[in-house]
Formats: C-alpha cells, sequence, structure tokens
C-alpha cells in the first residue's frame, strides 16, 4: 500500500483491537483502590517530572463522572483519548462486521500525508508540546 | 541489475536489512533493470542501532517512532506515555526488527514504481 511502513490489515485490526482493549482495562483498573493514585509512567518514575499525558487517564475517569472541567484541567488530552477510544470502538465494530478496511485506510493515509508534510505534524504536535510545558511550570 | 553491483550494495547495507529477506531483495534487485539503482541509493534507511538508541533513552515519547515514519503509532506512544511505560518496553525488543522492516519494504516499493 502506501508507503514502507504500513502493516497487513489482519495484524492491524488485531493491534487495534487489543489496544482498544488494555486502554478500556486500564482505565477500570485505575479507579480501583489497588491502582488508583499509583504512578506507572516510566518517565515520572525516573525524572520525576510529569509526562505529555500525564493525568489523561485522571480525566477520562473525570469525564466519566461528568465533571468535565475538572478533566480538562487534569490533562485536555483526555478529551483527545477520549473521542479517540469511543470513535475507535464504533469504527472497529463496523469494519470487522462488515469486512471493509475503512478505518485501515483512513489511518494510513493520514500518515502518509503527515510523513510527507512535517509541517503538518509539528502543528498536530505542538499543543501536546504546550500542554506539556503547562504541566511542567505547575508543578 | 548486474549480480555483481547488488551484492555489492547488499554488502555495505547488511545491517538494514533483516537476514532472512536478504535473499527475496537480492533476487528483486537482480529482477529489476538498471536505471532502478537511482531509486534505490535514493532511499532512505533508518539505521537500526540509532533507532534503538533512540528508543532507549527516549522511547516514552515516541521519537523512535516518529523517526521510522511510524506516525500514528508514535502519536499513540506519546499520548499514552510510552504505552504506560509497557509499549516502551516491548518496543525496545520490537524496533530493531521494524526499522529492517521498513527498510526492506522501502526498496521493495522503489524497486516496483
Amino acid at each position: 500500500m502506501i508507503g514502507g511502513s504500513t502493516y497487513k490489515a489482519g495484524t492491524f485490526y488485531v493491534y487495534a483491537v487489543l489496544l482498544l482493549v488494555a486502554g478500556v482495562a486500564w482505565l477500570m483498573l485505575s479507579a480501583t483502590p489497588a491502582i488508583s493514585g499509583h504512578i506507572l509512567c516510566p518517565f515520572r518514575k525516573i525524572t520525576s517530572l510529569p509526562c505529555p499525558s500525564c493525568g489523561s487517564t485522571t480525566s477520562v475517569s473525570l469525564m466519566m463522572s461528568g465533571q468535565w472541567q475538572s478533566a480538562f484541567y487534569a490533562n485536555p488530552l483526555g478529551y483527545v483519548i477520549a473521542i479517540v477510544m469511543i470513535g475507535a470502538t464504533f469504527w472497529l465494530t463496523v469494519d470487522i462486521a462488515t469486512g471493509r478496511r475503512g478505518l485501515y485506510n483512513t489511518y494510513y493515509t493520514i500518515e502518509d500525508r503527515l510523513r510527507r508534510r512535517p509541517l503538518l505534524l509539528f502543528i498536530i504536535l505542538s499543543p501536546v508540546i504546550a500542554i506539556w510545558i503547562w504541566k511542567l511550570m505547575s508543578t | 541489475m548486474d549480480a555483481q553491483k547488488v551484492d555489492m550494495y547488499l554488502m555495505a547495507h547488511s545491517k538494514y536489512f533483516e537476514s532472512h529477506n536478504i535473499g527475496m531483495l537480492r533476487q528483486a534487485m537482480i529482477d529489476a533493470d538498471e536505471s532502478k539503482m537511482i531509486a534505490i541509493q535514493s532511499v532512505s534507511l533508518k539505521d537500526p542501532t540509532t533507532t534503538l538508541i533512540l528508543s532507549i533513552l527516549v522511547g516514552y515519547l515516541g521519537i523512535d517512532r516518529f523517526m521510522l515514519g511510524d506516525i500514528g503509532l508514535g502519536i499513540g506512544k506519546l499520548l499514552t506515555c510510552g504505552g504506560l511505560g509497557i509499549w516502551q518496553i516491548v518496543d525496545w525488543f520490537l524496533i530493531m526488527d521494524r526499522a529492517k522492516e521498513i527498510n526492506n519494504n522501502n526498496v521493495i516499493a522503489a524497486l516496483s514504481y
């Protein structure tokens, strides 16, 4: 297909489903007392500084209990992650049920476009970096 | 293409490709015509060792994946803090083969245009 780094469709969907399941499992586990508040991020452990997605799990959990503003303050990326998780669930279900490859094609088309135009990638990543700087300054 | 030139290329670039693909790659290069030589030389190959070093040092930011061209996975790694640390460690083992696989795919793609 496009470029050298595409996976075969079967592999892609298996990974996508596994990632989604892992994400949901993590979300549910993080609410349990055993894990709650426990820092798993290696970056945080080594440098004791927050990484760009620090607090995003907290953010999504807060969203599930309806606290939209606290969710934003915990980490704005939580919104991105929530949208991706919900969207991916639907899209993966549709794709696997109908045997089409909508997500697969769209994913690699976007990836190809981003690869050709590093400027686009920079535009997408600059909010992430901005959030990171904001987090670093508020510790 | 001239088999000797192909062999020279493969010897000079052996570390960029997975060993089990070399046979197929060699055959594909020999079957292609001479004009493809320039196309192959201009394929940007990712150094597996450099990628591994990146992965170990800054893997949790997804930089290793970005450098390989796996933009989507790179963003995913970045947003999930190295996949909660787990993906980061898994990638230490996967990333060299992934770099070689990408090199292989890129050269084959250059040969088929």
